[in-house]
């Protein structure tokens, strides 16, 4: 499929030159002991003492090569599979990590509950176009294991593939646990990951040392991951965009020869979030304008190193529809005219800190309206319809014509539960906008769906593992 | 003569070459190193926190004013009295217990360096007795407290609660900031103030401690 490319070959092998010389000269500090020694081994130069290590080209080059350009994203339910790729159509992410929720009808905001989850996931669950479900955070949990029991409520309440946060090591260890408890068995996880996790860096070019314990963990699965790049201009990052750029893309190929390093072969994408400081008053924003122009460098990026790109279109915003709306939208079709594999953060607004379910319902739609606009058309013999044409004729008509009627449930046009054309006049019998349809929809799944549950024996053994988690973590 | 405009204009646009020129032949002139703070420099800050107010000055055009500022103060300290300087406010800052992150920790300590605090940095991973001992030792003012990830915003209560237990809790003033930071969540846990970002927390620590 054909994409659009902002810049030139020669402006990207420029930025990918001037990374890997950031990785040869400056490069990572990485506080693990055995991460480094297999990176010594690897080829990398090594300060033992201020752990720091630098990547040569060539290292960086091989373990490119080793990061696969392809897998399958799980759910519970095989029919909610769905693949990953450099050629895969647009697909949907949910925020991970929200610790509040709005009500629209009271305008409150309170912390996320667990009650929250489970209506939240069931939500993601009914509404066809989302993909991955991000897992919150809630407050009335214990809070040492809230991530465990977490995710035991999103298995129960979606069948889609999740996008798991924890809270560190210790504890992934036994989301896991309960992963393979789901899956069937250890084999079945790597077959069909139900999950995708991540493995943070702290801005500018730091790991810390549980994060490579968490990404020893996801290799020992084969879960895919994203390694989350978001720094902020000005902050912990250059203030020009190419700055911004280089930096992350920095990142991201030293990130590669981490994990490609201590865990050959383990999927991953390509994943960025770059922040504008708004530099009177320090406050950081995700600024979809700032980032289009970074996003389509990424892109073109992740091509030539042959990985899958993840972006993530945060809104600011609390809840001004109109803005909100926009800013999706406009990021949406952004994402599909550059050919992005994942677009993330649905659902949520204030820079990722909040929920809203009717967004879920407003991004599903748009992320539908995006992915249909972006979809090429079938063009043959057959659907040139010339034969048709010459069979109506000049001031004829194709309603019966047998072109028609033998398309009409073949060629798919954009289909709507809440986007409205109709006239004014049409419109002016109920006055009914898109936030009404939206919420009317959002309550319809509320009422009426349900979410298979999983097996009983299934639930007893997550219940039992959660509960080990909280005797020794507690 | 002392060219105070002209010291007030250097530190506005942060040339700090001119402005330490300026000071120096002020003072070989035998200025009078009170009027030199006081018109020059202190009035220069002024316009400048007054202009980052507005929004006519970013934030490290402030940081680069103030720095040219503490250069001069340099060539003026051994001159004036003990009592004709404002002795700095004292501030300790961290990321608290089991957070790593410190870009926005970093950014209010430059701000309130720049407003005149001298800031105490316990860094990143601090846990609630590292906070203690570090009040009592540099008897501060103000606490400031820092997370990033809702897992560590619990934390900040402990911590809390830790310098109340020491008994120093009513001579500090306590204030929180962060991404998921919010300001019932400040009035929750017993702080004094919340800060949105590093503006603000230049601000409120300025309120609370005059």
């Amino acid at each position: 499929m054909n994409s659009f490319k902002m810049y030139s070959d020669d402006q990207i092998q420029k930025v990918h030159e001037s990374s890997l010389e950031i990785l040869a000269t400056t490069g990572l500090l990485i506080e693990h002991q055995g991460a480094l020694e297999k990176l010594g081994d690897a080829g990398a130069e090594v300060d033992m003492n201020s752990q720091r290590v630098y990547f040569p080209k060539e290292l960086v080059e091989k373990c490119l090569k080793l990061a696969p350009a392809s897998w399958i994203c799980a759910g519970r339910d095989e029919s909610f599979d769905f693949a990953m790729g450099l050629d895969t159509p647009l697909t949907g992410r949910t925020s991970g990590g929200p610790i509040k929720r709005y009500r629209p009808e009271t305008g409150q905001i309170a912390m996320v509950t667990d009650a929250d989850c489970a209506e939240y996931a069931k939500v993601t669950d009914a509404l066809v176009n989302l993909n991955t479900v991000g897992t919150l955070s809630p407050s009335d949990l214990p809070l040492a294991t809230y991530d465990l029991h977490t995710l035991r409520t999103f298995l129960k309440n979606t069948r889609k593939h999740l996008y798991c946060l924890t809270i560190d090591s210790k504890n992934l260890a036994y989301e896991m646990e309960m992963m393979v408890a789901v899956a069937g068995s250890e084999a079945e996880l790597r077959k069909r990951p139900l999950a995708s996790g991540l493995v943070c860096v702290i801005e500018p070019l730091y790991f810390p040392h549980d994060e490579i314990e968490r990404l020893m963990i996801y290799g020992k699965y084969n879960m895919p991951i994203r390694v989350p790049l978001m720094p902020v201009s000005g902050a912990n990052a250059p203030y020009t965009f190419a700055g911004i750029l280089n930096l992350m893309n920095a990142e991201f190929l030293g990130s590669q020869v981490l994990l490609q390093t201590l865990c050959p072969g383990l999927p991953n994408w390509y994943y960025t979030s770059p922040q504008t400081m708004d530099m009177r008053t320090g406050r950081t924003y995700c600024i979809n304008p700032d980032a289009y122009p970074v996003q389509a460098a990424f892109k073109q990026l992740g091509d030539l190193y042959g990985v899958p790109v993840s972006q993530t279109l945060a809104v600011t915003a609390a809840t001004q529809y109109p803005q909100y709306i926009f800013d999706r939208a406009a990021g949406l079709m952004w994402a599909a005219a550059l050919g992005v594999q994942e677009i993330g953060a649905f659902g949520a607004v204030d820079s990722f800190n909040t929920i809203n379910p009717l967004t879920l319902v407003l991004d599903n739609e748009m992320l539908a309206y995006a992915r249909f606009a972006s979809t090429g058309i079938d063009i043959n013999d057959e659907t040139l319809a010339a034969d048709a044409i010459d069979r109506v004729g000049p001031r004829g008509h194709f309603m019966a014509d047998k072109h028609t009627m033998e398309f009409l449930r073949r060629e798919d046009k954009f289909q709507t539960d809440i986007f409205d054309w109709r006239g004014f006049d049409a419109w002016s019998s109920d006055y009914k906008d898109i936030i009404d349809h939206a919420q009317a929809k959002l309550d319809h799944i509320l009422k009426h769906h349900e979410v298979p549950p999983l097996d009983d024996a299934v639930l007893k053994e997550l219940d039992i593992i959660v509960a080990a988690a909280d005797k020794e973590l507690l | 003569m002392a060219d105070l405009v002209g010291m007030t204009d250097a530190l506005i646009k942060a040339d700090e070459a001119k402005l330490v020129g300026l000071v120096e032949d002020a003072l070989r002139e035998n200025g009078d190193p009170r009027e030199i703070l006081n018109t020059g420099l202190i009035k220069g800050m002024d316009v400048v926190g007054d202009k980052m107010e507005n929004g006519d000055m970013f934030i490290p055009e402030v940081l680069m004013s103030a720095k040219c500022m503490s250069a001069a103060l340099e060539l003026l300290k051994p001159l004036l009295k003990e009592s004709e300087i404002d002795g700095p406010r004292k501030v300790i800052i961290g990321t608290v217990k089991g957070d790593l992150h410190d870009i926005g920790k970093n950014l209010v300590k430059m701000m309130l360096g720049s407003s005149g605090f001298e800031v105490i940095d316990l860094g990143v991973d601090a846990d609630p007795e590292t906070f203690v001992r570090a009040a009592k030792e540099h008897k501060v003012e103000i606490v400031a407290l820092s997370a990033l990830l809702t897992t560590t915003m619990p934390m900040m209560k402990q911590t809390i609660d830790a310098l109340t237990e020491s008994g120093i809790r009513d001579s500090i003033k306590i204030i929180i900031g962060g991404a998921p930071v919010t300001q019932s969540f400040a009035d929750e846990i017993g702080a004094d103030g919340f800060a949105a970002d590093a503006g603000s927390a230049t601000k409120l620590a300025k309120a609370l401690v005059n």
